[in-house]
């Protein structure tokens, strides 16, 4: 059995939550940028651009899910193999790579931003897909770490013990390395483009990403509240399917507008309409865990397990802000009747800041917490626990919110009342609610930066705590 | 021009954008509060005389469902496909709290 104290795995899954929390902290500020853009338009005109700044901000969120992605599988394997994760050199050699990839990436992109539209461009500076525009050598150096990765599991998992969780997370961790390949060749026709990069993108988050969610909630449940392994198990092959079925298909209402053919209209509008179907049994699930094993504890006249309350605070939020953001904010504007007025408006973007939020995010920040905890008996939370947590959730609900009141207008006066045209952008963009959002947007946005700093000094010092010390 | 591009826009009356986004929102706040109090009943939190109170939720939902179809001029395929939705909402919680039921006799056995 490893020896958690040295386990060398666990160690490189904390490098990993590392440099995850400070590409976090990056894409805050490059959005705290592209906010102030949006309200003082003349703001590092010519030195750092909208375009740029946007792009930076959408791939850090990205790139700081799949660290903290990596990380907590790393971080988890020993305790659920019992053995130390085999080819660890190897793992930590992928980390460099990655980490030295990301820095020339992103640094490429403030310094040298644009290309001329050729193949000198999508080699070396990137590819202009929306959410994944590293070069292509990028790509390809990604997927040789996302490999070392997935051989890491597999060999760890095949000459340790293979639990449910494990073997949930082999085959999605799979499909999540494969499904990058989709949006790797290029094609000039941009419908044929948008289909194959949907595929990583929507079939990442919304499938993929949202099984692995689920396996990391279910181990963290087990390791918190010393949930039942069987039930957690069981509800995590549920989950599996459900998402895959609803996640698989739902794709469909990505389609409505690309040129594909028309049934992907009735496909993607039925299996939208299921996907909050899952998040909702995965809401029942972390409250009927939590109350049950509570309720044993106290029953047997013991007290209720509970040795982690920052990460448990965070995973409890993580069902919620999955249901509200991913469910509510995604179901609003999915049917095609509706969204032909709300695509591509801030309605979209505020659906994108609490889903990304409520489903990945915030479990993520748990699996920091466990991280930190380490062999600690217990963490507690302390007043900057709080403190991050209040002013970084409300600093987001805040954005969307006021993302979503830009959007309604939009909706209403861009594309309902003046049809959608080049003149009515501009109408749209100018009237009262859209700016006066935006400013809002910004107000929010600077409240989760004061969050970020409060997490970031809690992870720092949480360990040394003096709550943490008595207990 | 403006009177034109109006008239070129049908599909869904200007008054009724702001009804569908709250009543598509309420739809899920309904179906969490069905869920959550069905839950805390199942869970012994709350008292049996509440589940009443889950259904009239699951109730609600099931209204403002049909309130967002009629007004969004769904049609009659994904009319059907919304229904069927409802009934899925309805049943999930029964099956979620049987399956679990059964996992842990398994499990105490």
């Amino acid at each position: 059995m490893v020896d958690n104290m040295q386990s060398q795995s666990k160690q490189l899954g904390k490098m990993y939550f590392t440099v995850a929390a400070i590409l976090f902290g990056a894409q805050i500020l490059f959005g705290l940028i592209a906010g102030t853009q949006f309200v003082f338009s003349g703001f590092l005109f010519e030195i750092l651009d909208f375009n740029v700044a946007r792009m930076v901000h959408i791939n850090a969120l990205v790139v700081w899910l799949l660290y903290a992605m990596i990380g907590s599988v790393y971080y988890l394997l020993p305790d659920e193999t019992k053995v130390e994760t085999v080819g660890i050199g190897l793992g930590k050699l992928g980390f460099y790579v990655l980490t030295l990839a990301v820095t020339i990436v992103v640094l490429v992109y403030i310094l040298v931003q644009v290309g001329p539209a050729n193949e000198m461009s999508i080699w070396l500076i990137h590819e202009g897909r929306e959410y994944i525009e590293a070069p292509r050598w990028a790509d390809i150096g990604i997927v040789v770490v996302v490999l070392i990765f997935l051989a890491n599991v597999y060999l760890t998992a095949m000459k340790g013990e293979r639990t449910g969780i494990i073997t949930v997370l082999m085959a999605d961790l799979l499909a999540l390395a494969g499904l990058y390949l989709a949006g790797m060749f290029y094609t000039n026709n941009i419908s044929i483009d948008q289909y194959w990069w949907w595929w990583v993108i929507h079939l990442w988050v919304e499938a993929t990403w949202e099984v692995f969610v689920a396996a990391v909630i279910g181990w963290a449940l087990i390791k918190v509240i010393g949930a039942n392994r069987q039930i957690v198990e069981m509800w995590l092959w549920i989950e599996v399917a459900m998402l895959f079925g609803s996640g698989i298909l739902g794709i469909g209402h990505h389609y409505f507008w690309i040129g594909t053919p028309e049934y992907w209209w009735e496909i993607g509008a039925l299996f939208s309409a299921l996907e909050p179907v899952p998040l909702v049994a995965m809401f029942v699930h972390v409250m009927y865990d939590w109350g049950k094993e509570q309720g044993l504890q106290k029953g047997a006249g013991g007290k209720a397990q509970m040795n982690n309350t920052p990460a448990f605070l965070w995973f409890v939020a993580s069902a919620f802000g999955n249901f509200i953001g991913a469910g509510i904010w995604g179901f609003f504007h999915t049917l095609p009747q509706m969204n032909i007025y709300t695509h591509g408006t801030q309605f979209t973007s505020a659906h994108g800041h609490l889903a990304f939020f409520g489903a990945f995010a915030m479990a993520m920040i748990a699996m920091f917490y466990m991280g930190v905890q380490g062999n600690k008996k217990e963490l507690k939370m302390t007043k900057l626990t709080k403190y991050g947590f209040t002013f970084i959730t409300v600093g987001v609900v805040g954005m969307t919110v006021a993302l979503t009141i830009a959007g309604y207008g939009q909706v209403m006066i861009e594309r309902a009342q003046f049809g959608a045209t080049w003149e009515a952008y501009f109408i749209g963009q100018s009237s009262i609610w859209f700016k006066q959002a935006m400013g809002w947007r910004l107000a929010m946005g600077l409240v989760t930066f004061v969050g970020f700093l409060c997490l970031v000094i809690d992870l720092l010092t949480i360990k040394n705590a003096k709550i943490n010390q008595e207990s | 021009m403006l009177g034109e591009v109006i008239r070129n826009r049908p599909e869904i009356a200007l008054d009724d954008f702001l009804p569908i986004f709250l009543s598509s929102s309420l739809i899920l706040v309904f179906g969490a509060l069905f869920v959550g109090i069905y839950t805390l009943v199942k869970m012994g939190y709350l008292k049996k005389i509440y589940m009443p109170l889950a259904y009239l939720f699951w109730g609600f939902q099931a209204y403002c469902m049909y309130f967002m179809a009629t007004r969004l001029h769904v049609g009659d395929f994904v009319g059907k496909i919304l229904f069927i939705t409802m009934i899925a909402y309805l049943t999930l919680p029964h099956l979620y709290y049987y399956l679990n039921n059964k996992a842990e006799e398994e499990y105490e056995n």
